[in-house]
């Protein structure tokens, strides 16, 4: 039995919508029964439509690493942030670097998050961002007195509505200055400029 | 980040001060006064602190603030300014953290080198790190990540410019993945300890005291550590007939107490004890 587009296409529709996180194309295709699964290509053909639909929409279909969700279009917030009782959490310069350093060298040590920073790493921070599963240990970097490595989280991409890590907001923008920079080195006079 | 600009301003008029000062009364480095009206209420000097994100953080700002390439800094001068920044942070009564000294102890010494001649080194090719290179790859990570560290805090987050849509599912079918044990099925279970504990009894045991609170402490300890048990893990064989029930005794109560619990994965399969977290 095989089940026509615009039927796909609701069920997809409706269990994105419906499941509490993201679902992947994976957790999609084993909703149905064996004989009646679409393909990979199906269901990637029926979201782009979805997608297509949302166009007109407050809401829109976003991918979130590997999996799906609903989500409100950012330019929107102003009325809606009105629903939401609790107001959104500030985070601390000292923690929005900690974390991107972790985003951007990942894996890292504490050891490597105060190198860069210059000043040693909170507890708290690291604490916070712990619990809000933004990141998580990813094993034991080996060198003497085995310090633990941390890495990002999928949490993280979804609180930060990022599609992978290569999404992350300041990448080209740290292309385009990298490049200036060389580019600045070289037409740079060798005079040191000390005293 | 308005406060944090505020203060910076506030700082920098009175670094301005203080070097103007020093300028005036013909470059005393050791008399640097504060003037006497000079007072900030003490709840300031914490967000003072928090203005800075640390000495690579003030560095950049004082580059900045100069106009100077962090490729090429005039370190002498940026030492000055960096001492006495230090200097009117400590005066008032500001306790800097320590990487705050250390940087200024390198920031000297880098000046302290650039007034000596290059050292004579023998092999060629043992080239040494030239230290102000090095602080510049620094000063130049970091103000990389303070960079993203900004953008990541304006792009989108989910609950403050993205809410995620969920509508109501369909009643979720209750899935039964343990079978409950009843107090039947752990008496059973319970029979079957004591009988192997008879077989293996020894002849002669001696008295001791038991006492189920011991007991309850014991058990809660065990699965801690192990997280689940097998019923019959729980008992200690050898401590007779007294103990095994004393044992009991104290899993009812636990269960009772809703600080474990029992399931198996079907009705003829071991019974296993788990820890309620």
């Amino acid at each position: 039995m095989t089940i026509n587009f615009q039927e796909l296409k609701n069920i997809v529709e409706a269990a994105i919508l419906t499941s509490e996180v993201p679902i992947s194309i994976k957790q999609v295709r084993s909703l149905f029964s064996l004989d009646e699964c679409p393909s990979k290509l199906e269901i990637e053909r029926v979201i782009l439509e979805i997608q297509r639909d949302c166009d007109q929409r407050g809401i829109e279909l976003k991918k979130i690493g590997n999996s799906y969700r609903f989500q409100s279009r950012t330019e929107y917030s102003k009325w809606l942030c009105k629903l939401s009782e609790i107001r959104p959490r500030r985070y601390s310069r000292a923690l929005m670097e900690t974390l991107s350093i972790i985003a951007f060298r990942q894996p890292v040590t504490r050891g490597d998050i105060e190198n860069i920073r210059g000043v040693s790493v909170s507890t708290e921070i690291m604490r916070t961002l712990l619990s809000n599963e933004w990141i998580e240990q990813a094993g034991h970097k080996q060198v003497p007195g085995r310090p633990a490595l941390f890495r990002t989280t999928s949490r993280f991409l979804e609180y930060f509505n990022l599609e992978s890590l290569d999404d992350l907001p300041a990448l080209d923008l740290l292309e385009r200055q990298a490049t200036q920079e060389s580019e600045a080195i070289e037409s740079a006079d060798d005079d040191s400029g000390i005293e | 980040m308005f406060v944090a600009t505020l203060v910076r301003e506030t700082i920098d008029s009175l670094a301005g001060d203080v070097i103007n000062i020093d300028q005036g009364s013909g470059h005393k480095p050791d008399a640097i006064p504060i003037p006497g009206d000079f007072y900030i209420p003490a709840d300031a000097l914490e967000v003072i602190t928090q203005a800075f994100e640390g000495p690579l953080d003030l560095l950049l700002y004082l580059i900045r603030k100069n106009k100077f390439d962090v490729l090429n800094i005039p370190v002498a001068e940026i030492a000055e300014q960096y001492s006495r920044y230090i200097d009117l942070m400590q005066k008032i009564q500001l306790e800097l953290a320590g990487e705050y000294l250390a940087m200024a102890a390198t920031l000297a010494y880098i000046k302290s080198r650039s007034l000596l001649p290059p050292k004579p080194t023998d092999e060629d090719d043992e080239e040494e790190v030239d230290p102000r290179q090095e602080l510049a790859k620094r000063l130049e990570e970091y103000d990389r990540i303070r960079k993203i560290a900004m953008l990541l805090e304006s792009s989108p987050r989910v609950g403050r410019d993205i809410f995620v849509a969920n509508a109501l599912g369909p009643p979720a079918p209750r899935q039964v993945l343990f079978e409950t044990v009843e107090l039947v099925d752990l008496i059973d279970a319970f029979k079957s300890v004591l009988r192997i504990a008879e077989l293996s009894a020894p002849i002669v045991m001696k008295r001791q005291p038991l006492f189920v609170k011991d007991k309850v402490q014991l058990i809660r300890d065990r699965l801690k550590e192990k997280g689940q048990l097998r019923f019959d893990q729980l008992f200690e064989k050898n401590e007779g007939r007294t103990g095994l029930v004393v044992t009991f005794l104290a899993l009812l109560e636990l269960i009772n107490a809703n600080q474990i619990y029992a399931a198996q994965a079907s009705s003829d399969s071991p019974i296993h004890i788990h820890l309620n977290d």
